[in-house]
């Protein structure tokens, strides 16, 4: 009967770290799901120039490094008008992420932005980082070169 | 006859004919647009011409007042020269003096002894003294001269004096070749400076060898100095005809925008008499407001003023809120929107003073008390509504108010200081006509002074703005600040509706409370701000991640790799690397982000051919992690179990090394 018994609890614990373990493996399948969303979703904000799509995942402070010489930390309500402003001078013709790494701890991804200024046709490079703050994942930089 | 059609056109007649008149002239303005745009599509060649031929002249014209001004330059140095070696007042000194004269500040001198040596000079020396001879270039005659970081505008000439020739060099920088992102940096370029003036693709070759651009797209013409001699080549990109009608239209929608805006000035100018006959205060002010708001709404949406105000003032990376859909999203839209909002209050404390001390009475009722104690939340309200627009000047906004060494502040910070008076102003009328419609529905005679009554009524704003404070879930300041302001409004209100009521002092003191109390709130947020810095402090600190400082080098790389100028110095023998890292970091990511960072160049034995860094110290153990044959590869370094920075190598540049 004891024997029994033992055998119950050793396959109990088993599966339940097995299960653990699953549970886990799925968590983390989901996050870098939800990252790839994410990703998805600034893209196409970035495509069509529509700062709503990716307004959501600004944090409080998110770093802003473009071309036309902004630099620095922008609150979330400044961001919006200085990436509105961005997209205006520097109309998208194009934009596609050729690298997402959905990583746990810095998920982030580059692209090229492809923008008319005044008439002549040119090319960026994008880079954008998130990072998970509590629920939520935020963008914490946003590289325009 | 003339007196007959002045007649005609005398009172409110004038402002509705002048809204005809703009009727009449944006009508026009849309058939003018129109047939200028078939005007340019017809006569595009004989219109592109002549546009490459006004770009031309005028871009030569611009050249030529730099020229000229360096002539002047010459000049002046010459004959100081020659007053300071007189023989009788022969002074060296003098001479270094005057040449080092504040009016020279942006120009290189170089003044040399007959025999070539160098005798007087002022900051950095463009021209050494083994390089006066041979003479790059005759003599009076302006030309380019070129170094690896800069390129200057020089010329040489010479001062007889006593039958000794002396020679004069002087220089004056025209292009940087790399940009800097600090406030130190000055970042010279008249390539951007012209690009920016003609709003064209322009590129400057500051060399008299270079050949005309064959690409039909471009045109190219060369640059003469005042000898009529080619020192260097302007190529820009020819107009478009699509840039050229959008920039008609542009304009065209533009001026119409600002036309409606007139027109409805003037309506409501013509409106004005009519208006001033209503007795109601309440159908009064709620016509202002409509009319007020219709016409903020308007300019708005016709982009006034951010599309005719650009620069510093219209750039929302100064401040910008998203409140009311972006009517205040940058320092200039912001003192736009406030402008009205200031008209408003001024107007509702007009009106309710009037009002308050209109003759007929209201009935006390329990309607009128309710209201009365509605009121009194509003001004709690009024209060949040302050703090809460002081937090967002301080939270979303890059401008730090009280950094600013100045005494005078930037434009920028000037005109959000001036904002947030205003704003203060405009807050403290709607309060005091607040509290003027609680006595009036409270039905206290404030013109008899009943005491009793009015200090009770006061104490009952006081309580229950101070219970909406305690039931407020974020009141955004402390209650001691409350009990400050709500002191300094029991003052102002005292003073400006019972004690003196016409005083045209009056509004002199709501700025001077106002002030007090806008400097602060910006005062406390600014302290919060300063203490949240440190949650920001840890964003830096973690900020730059392997994933962030591997892209910023890889694309340095790739940069280098796509500018052949670049890569062809690795076949020059006399190549300067140090000013080529430099260069190159200056115009790297890494740069713009301050980052510890710097670029190095090995030649193909791994000896080291030039650098430029800041914050590193690099040593060769770089060779050691070169080991594919990839174009390009971004190794970390690891040094004692902690990252210490990232190397990179470009075999490709190495390659022409070898």
């Amino acid at each position: 009967m004891k024997k029994y018994f033992y055998i119950i609890i050793v396959l109990l614990s088993v599966s339940f770290s097995q299960t653990s373990n699953l549970t886990r493996k799925t968590e983390t399948k989901k996050e870098s799901q939800q990252d790839d969303l994410i990703f998805r979703e600034i893209e196409t904000g970035i495509k069509d120039a529509n700062v709503e799509k990716i307004s959501k995942y600004f944090g409080p402070q998110t770093y802003f490094s473009f071309s036309n010489g902004i630099n620095g930390y922008y609150s979330n309500n400044q961001a919006f008008y200085v990436l509105e402003d961005f997209f205006k001078l520097y109309k998208v013709t194009s934009f596609n992420f050729d690298y997402i790494k959905t990583d746990k701890n810095h998920p982030h991804a580059t692209g090229k932005y492809n923008y008319d200024n005044k008439g002549q046709r040119s090319t960026a490079q994008v880079y954008i980082s998130l990072k998970k703050i509590g629920n939520n994942w935020i963008i914490t930089q946003f590289t325009i070169n | 006859m003339f007196k007959k059609i002045a007649e005609k056109f005398k009172g409110d007649r004038k402002y509705f004919s002048i809204v005809f008149f703009i009727l009449i002239v944006l009508a026009v303005s849309g058939i003018v647009t129109e047939s200028v745009i078939n005007r340019n599509k017809g006569n595009w060649d004989s219109i592109l011409v002549e546009k490459i031929s006004r770009l031309q002249g005028s871009i030569k014209n611009d050249f030529d007042v730099k020229q000229k001004r360096i002539f002047e330059k010459l000049n002046i140095v010459r004959h100081d020269l020659r007053i300071s070696l007189k023989p009788e007042n022969e002074s060296y000194k003098e001479l270094v003096k005057l040449i080092n004269n504040e009016s020279f500040d942006n120009y290189s001198i170089e003044v040399f002894a007959p025999n070539g040596k160098l005798i007087a000079w002022n900051q950095t020396i463009a021209i050494n003294q083994d390089e006066l001879f041979p003479l790059s270039f005759p003599l009076g005659e302006t030309y380019f001269l070129s170094n690896d970081l800069l390129t200057y505008l020089s010329v040489i000439d010479t001062a007889d004096i006593q039958s000794d020739i002396f020679y004069i060099a002087i220089s004056t920088p025209i292009e940087e070749h790399l940009t800097l992102n600090n406030q130190y940096a000055s970042n010279i370029s008249f390539e951007r400076e012209i690009s920016e003036k003609y709003q064209i693709d322009l590129t400057i070759d500051y060399s008299p060898y270079n050949e005309r651009i064959k690409d039909g797209r471009k045109y190219s013409f060369e640059l003469l100095n005042l000898k009529e001699n080619k020192i260097g080549l302007v190529s820009f990109q020819k107009p478009l005809l699509n840039n050229s009608v959008n920039l008609i239209k542009e304009t065209s929608s533009k001026i119409q925008s600002l036309l409606v805006v007139v027109g409805l000035i003037f309506v409501g100018l013509g409106l004005n008499s009519d208006f001033k006959k209503l007795n109601s205060y309440l159908f009064r002010f709620i016509l202002v407001l409509i009319y007020l708001v219709i016409l903020r709404a308007l300019i708005f949406v016709f982009g006034f003023p951010t599309n005719f105000v650009t620069g510093t003032l219209s750039d929302p990376s100064y401040f910008s809120s998203p409140f009311g859909w972006g009517i205040i999203k940058s320092p200039i839209e912001f003192l736009t929107t406030i402008l009205f909002v200031v008209l408003i209050a001024i107007q509702f404390f007009r009106y309710t003073r009037e009002y308050l001390y209109a003759e007929h009475k209201k009935k006390t009722n329990y309607l009128g008390i309710a209201f009365a104690l509605f009121l009194s939340v509003v001004v709690f309200l009024l209060i949040r509504a302050i703090s809460a627009s002081i937090k967002s000047v301080i939270f979303d906004s890059t401008i730090r108010y009280f950094k600013e060494p100045n005494i005078l502040p930037d434009i920028p910070a000037l005109i959000m200081n001036m904002n947030i008076l205003l704003l203060s102003f405009a807050v403290l009328l709607a309060i005091v006509g607040v509290i003027n419609l609680i006595f009036k529905y409270l039905n206290v005679a404030v013109d008899k002074i009943n005491r009793p009554l009015i200090i009770v009524v006061t104490l009952v704003i006081v309580a229950i703005t101070s219970i909406s404070f305690y039931l407020s879930k974020e009141p955004l300041i402390t209650p001691f600040m409350l009990a400050i302001f709500i002191a300094l409004l029991i003052l102002l209100y005292y003073q400006v509706i019972i004690r003196n009521r016409y005083s045209v002092y009056n509004y002199l003191y709501v700025l001077l409370i106002g002030s007090i109390i806008s400097i602060s709130l910006l005062n406390y947020f600014n302290t919060k701000l300063e203490r949240e810095s440190l949650k920001t402090t840890t964003w830096e600190i973690n900020r730059a991640d392997d994933n962030l400082l591997s892209f910023m080098v890889e694309e340095t790389l790739r940069n280098i790799q796509n500018q052949n100028k670049i890569v062809d110095v690795f076949g020059d023998r006399y190549a300067n690397y140090d000013a080529l890292a430099f260069k190159i970091w200056g115009k790297s990511a890494m740069q713009r982000e301050s980052l510890n960072s710097g670029i190095r160049f090995y030649d193909k034995d791994k000896n080291l051919l030039g650098e430029y860094a800041v914050g590193l110290n690099p040593d060769d153990e770089v060779f050691n992690y070169l080991s594919s044959d990839n174009l390009i590869e971004v190794v970390e370094i690891k040094s004692k179990g902690e990252n210490c920075g990232i190397i990179f190598r470009e075999l490709l540049s190495l390659k022409k090394e070898e």
